[in-house]
């Protein structure tokens, strides 16, 4: 027997409804991740990962069905706790980076760690440590908007990994990089999942992304088609 | 309202509204061209509904505040018009004697009546020529016991009245005319203020009190008080009786007034006015009642060349002192005469002007030539036999003074908030254009011209432009309304002046063209500097708010200007190549045939030239010797460059502020060329430039006087200096923002848990520091001026404060009818009944007052006019009054000095206007006031005793009654306050025994003072003192009364001013709630980001509210601090005028300002904060 699941979901449903046409993005999707998983979450596009990865981080509210985290019920938890529980154990890469613009690199990925009360010398050296890490040192006095696409996607990689979250929810952290990078980037992840037990989640179209991770779950049309343990396919 | 800043309002409204078809036919014409634009332009405004509310309300402030300041001034102005037109009736012009009242003389005779009609026979222009009657009188109605110490009596010959009947009934007998014919001796007719006070009836019997004793009259009728019947502006019961019965009563014959009323277009009902032909009749009238004996006499004495040159030196001298003002000067109209060979009409009509006659006597007696003194003395006092007065003009001129001063007020005070809503217009587009930057990045990219681009925005611009301007001026019609209300509320109870609420549609044009024209000039502007957008930086979405152009090189800016020398010309050969390559070329021959108007060719030559330099200039060197340039330019001729001095304080502050900018940018390129880092060269520059700017705009007025000469400035210097002065602090604030940023983080960084909010709120403003700046200037602004204005309405007096100082420690003051005088006032009050005693008063004490002509012995100047106050030893030993200067041989105290004018009568003192200067402020004195010169008004302390020779006024009597004084002491500035025009008198106060003196016929006390022994029963007792003396037609005012009544009518005033102020707060708070709006949507993004990484909803709420507080509070800081410095300097120029003022800033006011700024700020905010904090981050995130 594993452990209790740090994520685990349970017939989630998810519509979105927009003038008049329902587009029903999750359908009774039920997924567990293990604490200190890496799960690579993959599909065509438009076929709901985004939509998974914004219901199971408390992000957006579901229809019907549970998500609990850690083992609390997401939807008996308010949404102060939530933020808080955000700010504490969650990072997120997004797929459109979302940095604040009118923050400097450095003020971008020191904002988790004074969110959570860090001093601001220690939110400074752990900010500089991450982007260290992403290989943006160099960067740190720069805003956003003078940077690539890629070393936004890193920034935003190294805010993620801020605060040392327990779960880090990436949708396509290497969308943006090429192979080198890319591999670079995931070594990381892989070796941070690997060393400090962190739970990550993560979509990605890229098999090479995809094969790094413990296991890969399969989405299409809103439907958990294979989700890389064989036992627990009959949920679906 | 005929004129606004001296401009026509009819000029006015033709030219807005030219201007605004103009704007609009031109965008109608371009927006033919090319429609695709339009259409891109307009579909944001349906689609974007609470967008297009929300840029509206931004736009419609400025118009809001306009047509506020207009509609107020129209019902100011329609309240005191209807006030004197009432009052006027049918009269027009008012004949009256030349001489004066004070001893009946002033009745004119039959014969004089006859001479009048037959000057006026077969004048189609005249439809009434009226003798009559007319006096203030106590009346009474013995059966209700209600009294009117004053009231004005009227008795129109009944035969003449033909052409004043504007007599009607009151409104429930249906307004009807009243028939006057049947009306006889012990009847009479009054008006229904008269019947309110009295408590009278139809039937009811009037009584009048008259120098013949009590005589009582039936009341035929009771009519509304217009005409004949609208009594006075200050006192409106009236009554009227046949002419013969108050004939009889005051024992006079004929009348003391002719009126003539002239035909017209009615203004109001029953009541016609035409102002031109008024001034046609008053000429032709003057000029019957002319003495031509006298006229003869003076134009021959003037002939003598020493006079006509000593004349012609007297008007140089008054041309250079007014210089600017083009009013017609009747003196040189006098010297024009001269040349002819008999006394012209323009000669006749320029000799009976107040002013001119005393240059001439001044001329006359300064030639030492006492024959010629004497002979033109004579003359002059008999050139005029008839006082012909325009009155309906002159009380309309008054009226349209009144009301357009009001509004001029209140445009300079409200141009503030105008500029805070012109700015808040450019903020609006500057936040548009934001918003748009990507898309508009991508057109560019795709091809769009900047052309277009700016196309576009002034398509949108001018739609919001003319939602804004309609929703404005309905929005000022309501707002004035509001304030009107409050104004007819205080003036409810008093009887002069009823306001009502009027606008004319004059004033509804010109507030909508005005509002338009200058929101979509700002919106041109605005979409000219917005459009010019980086393509690179629009699309990556930096955020540089406004990207500058790159200068083209020095030769294709030379090309330029070549090319616009000869602008049309080859404009057309350009036309004509484009033409050849196929392009469409309609628009550019259109404008080739409007370039040759000339003036948008040399405008856009101009631009070009200015541009060809502006780089040069833009470095900063060259600003130097210009502003310098204009500095000195503006100084006055005394201290400047001969023939290059303007004499202008607004040409001086603009050069030295051009001067004070390049010397900023200098030292920049020095520091650059030092090898400083660039935010710091910037930095210090630029806050040098900010510290030089409010040193020199926060000076004093006169600081400068020493340098620069005393400088011509009007309002336009008390905005200019104003707007500067905020502009330079929030510019310097804004330079160094991060100290404030150091500060805030110091204060605030103590709770932990508010470090991430605060980062944030520190982050997005100082990220948009151009938005930030220009939010905090306008706040700034708004609470400048009503800061300023809190405190010069508080600016307290220390009559208030201390009563004594202007009443002498008198309490009440009552003044009775000359023609009624008193014996024994002590014998009135023991037999007036139980209610009053003489133990009451601790003193009574009386004066008699009495015009005079008054020279000061040892300045041989000619002889001015003066009051003397002859009073009575009580009056002179027991007052309280004060001195400024004083004889020391007379005495070492104030009392001691009073002793000895009270034991010998050879002495006098004077009031404080007599020594001071005439300076320029308040109204003009006019050349005929005694002065003396010799004493200073600054060096308070001891002097030594002036004389001077006192003489009845000229026609009283002959001019040999010579009587002399010498003057020991002059009473501070506070002494009979309230008898006088606050403070401008020119009395002189000495023993009753100069009545005998001066004057062959007796000269009644009419003012009489009371001290009482019980002050706080000072109301009660004035009441009952004017019933026991009302037989003298006592009216009588305690001296707390005159002073809660000055009060409230300037409250009154201050409310309806605080009223409107208010409208530019309500422009300073929208401003922050629509940033705060358009903040929302452009960072919807960013605000889901926020929560995705952990931001509580409230705490995203918080840092909306905490962007606006800041802003808020900081520039209610600003505007204080700065209000207070200027509120300083006005006030020590006000103290230079009328000492007695005190300075205070009233906490509570301003706190309550402050706080209703701050708090409706934060409320504004709060919607939008709300907004914010309810995104959900997985909506938000995906939004692009
Ligand atoms: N707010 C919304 N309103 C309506 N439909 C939505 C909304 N958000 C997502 N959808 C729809 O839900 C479906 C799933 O979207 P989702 O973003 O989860 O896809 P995805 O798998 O992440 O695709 P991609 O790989 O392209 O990012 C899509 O069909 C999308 O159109
Ligand atoms: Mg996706």
């Amino acid at each position: 027997m594993r452990s209790e699941p740090i994520i685990h979901a349970h017939e989630v449903v998810k519509t979105y409804r927009s003038r008049d046409v329902a587009v029903q993005a999750l359908r009774d999707v039920s997924f567990a991740v293990q604490s200190g998983e890496m799960v690579a979450v993959m599909g065509p596009s438009g076929c709901g990962k985004t939509t998974l990865l914004n219901c199971l981080s408390g992000l957006d509210s579901i229809d019907s069905g549970d998500v609990s985290i850690a083992g609390r019920l997401l939807r008996t938890m308010s949404d102060d706790a939530l933020s808080e529980y955000r700010a504490k154990s969650m990072g997120f890469v997004f797929q459109a980076y979302n940095l604040l613009p009118v923050l400097t690199v450095q003020e971008n990925v020191e904002l988790p760690l004074i969110l959570a009360g860090n001093s601001q010398k220690n939110a400074r050296d752990r900010a500089t440590e991450k982007l260290n890490l992403v290989g943006l040192a160099d960067r740190i006095d720069h805003l956003p908007a003078e940077l690539s696409g890629g070393q936004q996607q890193r920034v935003a990689i190294a805010r993620a990994l801020a605060n040392d979250p327990a779960i880090v929810w990436a949708d396509e952290p290497t969308g943006n990089l090429d192979s080198t990078n890319a591999g670079e980037i995931m070594e990381l992840l892989t070796r941070l999942n690997k060393e400090q037990e962190q739970t990550f989640v993560l979509v990605t179209h890229s098999d090479e992304v995809g094969g790094m991770a413990d296991r890969i779950v399969r989405m299409s049309d809103g439907v958990i088609v294979d989700d890389g343990n064989g036992d627990m396919v009959e949920s679906s | 309202m005929e004129k606004l800043f001296g401009v026509e309002m009819n000029v006015l409204a033709i030219w807005l509204s030219s201007l605004m078809l103009v704007i609009f036919l031109v965008s109608i014409f371009l927006a033919s061209r090319n429609r695709i634009l339009v259409k891109l332009a307009l579909r944001n405004i349906p689609r974007r509904k609470a967008q297009t509310a929300l840029i509206i309300v931004g736009l419609m402030l400025s118009t809001t505040i306009i047509m506020a300041a207009l509609a107020i001034g129209d019902s100011i102005n329609g309240g005191i018009r209807l006030g004197a037109l009432y009052s006027l009736g049918g009269t027009d012009i008012r004949l009256s004697s030349s001489v004066s009242s004070r001893f009946g003389d002033n009745y004119l005779g039959d014969s004089v009546v006859d001479r009048v009609r037959s000057e006026l026979d077969g004048d189609q222009r005249i439809d009434g020529i009226m003798p009559l009657v007319r006096e203030q009188m106590p009346v009474v109605n013995e059966q209700s016991k209600k009294t009117l110490s004053s009231a004005v009596v009227v008795g129109p010959k009944l035969e003449s009245i033909a052409g004043f009947d504007g007599l009607i009934g009151t409104e429930e007998e249906g307004r009807t005319k009243v028939d006057l014919a049947v009306m006889r001796d012990g009847e009479t007719i009054i008006n229904q203020p008269m019947a309110d006070d009295l408590d009278l009836e139809i039937g009811d019997l009037l009584t009048l009190i008259s120098p013949v004793g009590r005589s009582d009259h039936k009341v035929l009728d009771i009519v509304d008080a217009v005409g004949i019947l609208g009594g006075t502006e200050s006192t409106r019961a009236s009554a009227m009786f046949p002419d013969e019965s108050l004939q009889r009563l005051f024992g006079r014959d004929g009348y003391n007034m002719i009126e003539v009323s002239i035909t017209g277009k009615e203004i109001v009902e029953f009541v016609t006015h035409d102002e031109k032909t008024s001034e046609d009749v008053t000429r032709k009238l003057k000029l019957a009642f002319v003495n031509s004996d006298a006229s003869e006499s003076l134009f021959e004495n003037l002939k003598t060349p020493s006079i006509k040159d000593a004349l012609e030196k007297k008007l140089v001298e008054q041309e250079s002192a007014a210089r600017g003002s083009d009013t017609d000067d009747p003196l040189s109209d006098l010297i024009k005469g001269l040349d002819q060979d008999s006394p012209s009409d323009e000669f006749k009509i320029a000799a009976m002007d107040g002013g001119t006659q005393a240059t001439i006597f001044e001329v006359a007696e300064a030639s030492g030539d006492a024959d010629l003194t004497k002979s033109v003395f004579e003359s002059l006092g008999a050139l005029v036999e008839i006082k012909v007065d325009p009155i309906k003009n002159r009380s309309l001129q008054f009226a349209e003074m009144i009301s357009s001063g009001i509004v001029v007020f209140f445009t300079i005070f409200g141009s503030f908030s105008i500029i805070v809503g012109l700015l808040l217009i450019f903020l609006v587009f500057v936040m548009l254009a934001a918003s748009r930057t990507t898309e508009m990045g991508i057109a560019r990219a795709i091809g769009t011209k900047r052309r277009h681009l700016v196309q576009m925005f002034t398509y949108e611009g001018l739609v919001y432009s003319l939602g804004a301007s309609i929703v404005g001026t309905g929005l000022g019609i309501l707002a004035s309304m509001l304030l009107i209300q409050i104004m007819i509320r205080a003036f409810a109870e008093s009887d002069d002046v009823t306001f009502f609420y009027s606008v004319t549609l004059r004033s509804i044009i010109v507030a909508f063209a005005a509002g338009f024209v200058l929101t979509a000039l700002t919106v041109t502007i605005s979409a000219y500097r917005v459009s010019k957008l980086n393509i690179v930086v629009a699309i990556r979405g930096l955020s540089e708010e406004l990207v500058s152009d790159e200068v083209p090189s020095t030769l294709q800016r030379a090309k330029m200007v070549l090319k616009w020398i000869f602008g049309p010309f080859t404009f057309a050969l350009d036309t004509w190549v484009m033409w050849r390559r196929g392009y469409g070329v309609a628009l550019r021959v259109v404008t080739f045939f409007v370039l040759l108007l000339i003036v948008p060719w040399i405008s856009i030559l101009i631009i070009k030239v200015f541009k060809f330099f502006q780089p040069w200039l833009a470095s900063g060197w060259p600003l130097l010797p210009v502003g310098l340039i204009l500095a000195i330019s503006g100084l006055d001729p005394e201290k400047g460059v001969e023939n290059f001095a303007y004499d202008s304080a607004a040409l001086l502050a603009l050069g030295v502020t051009l001067s004070i900018v390049s010397t900023g940018l200098i030292v920049r390129r020095i520091l650059a060329y030092r090898g400083f880092r660039e935010e710091f060269q910037k930095r210090v520059s630029m806050s040098l430039i900010g510290l030089i700017m409010f040193v020199f705009y926060s000076l004093p007025f006169d600081a400068l006087e020493n340098l620069t000469g005393e400088l011509n400035g009007g309002p336009e210097m008390f905005i200019l200096s104003g707007v500067s002065l905020v502009a330079a602090s929030v510019w310097v604030v804004m330079h160094n923002a991060d100290v404030l940023v150091w500060i805030v983080n110091k204060i605030i960084g103590r709770w932990g848990s508010l470090r991430p909010v605060v980062k944030m709120a520190i982050a997005y403003p100082m990220s948009a520091r151009l938005r930030t700046g220009l939010t905090l200037a306008m706040f700034s602004l708004v609470i400048f001026t009503m800061m300023i204005f809190a405190i010069l309405i508080n600016l307290g007096n220390v009559i208030s404060d201390d009563p004594d100082k202007a009443s002498g420690g008198f309490d009440i003051r009552g003044v009775i009818k000359p023609e009624l005088p008193i014996d024994d006032p002590y014998a009135i009050i023991e037999q007036s009944g139980n209610d009053l005693s003489v133990s009451d008063f601790e003193v009574i004490t009386s004066q008699a007052r009495l015009r005079v002509e008054v020279r000061q012995a040892e300045a041989d100047s000619s002889f001015k006019g003066a009051r003397v106050r002859a009073s009575d030893e009580d009056w002179l030993r027991k007052n309280q009054f004060e001195f400024t200067h004083w004889d020391p041989a007379y005495g070492q105290t104030f009392e001691e000095i009073w002793q000895s004018v009270a034991n010998d009568p050879s002495l006098a003192v004077v009031s404080a206007g007599i020594i001071r200067e005439e300076d320029g402020w308040g109204p003009p004195r006019g050349d005929n006031v005694f002065q003396i010169t010799g004493i200073e008004p600054d060096k308070k302390g001891e002097i030594s005793g002036v004389d001077i020779t006192l003489r009845p006024p000229v026609g009283q009597a002959t001019s040999d009654r010579l009587v002399t004084r010498k003057v020991v002491g002059v009473l501070d500035e506070f002494a009979d306050y309230f008898e006088n025009n606050q403070g401008s008198s020119n009395d002189i106060y000495m023993h009753y025994s100069v009545l005998e003196e001066i004057s062959e016929k007796t000269i009644p006390f009419t003012d009489y003072k009371f001290r009482i022994t019980d002050p706080s029963r000072a109301d009660e007792l004035t009441r009952l003192l004017e019933t026991a003396f009302i037989d003298h037609g006592m009216t009588a005012k305690s001296t707390s009364e005159s002073i809660e009544q000055e009060q409230a009518q300037t409250n009154a005033f201050n409310q309806l001013f605080q009223g409107f102020m208010g409208l530019g707060l309500l422009v300073g708070v929208a401003a922050l709630g629509v940033i705060a709006f358009r903040a929302v949507v452009e960072r919807r993004q960013s605000i889901g980001m926020m929560r995705a990484i952990g931001y509580r909803a409230r705490m995203v709420q918080m840092q909306f509210l905490m962007e606006s507080g800041v802003v808020a509070i900081l520039g209610s800081l600003i505007g204080i601090g700065l209000g207070t410095l200027i509120a300083w300097n006005i006030f020590k120029n006000i103290s230079q005028e009328s000492a007695g003022v005190t300075f205070s800033i009233p906490i509570l006011n301003v706190a309550a300002i402050v706080l209703v700024a701050v708090v409706f700020s934060l409320l504004n905010t709060m919607l939008p904060a709300r907004q914010a904090s309810g995104i959900k981050p997985s909506e938000a995130l995906r939004y692009e």
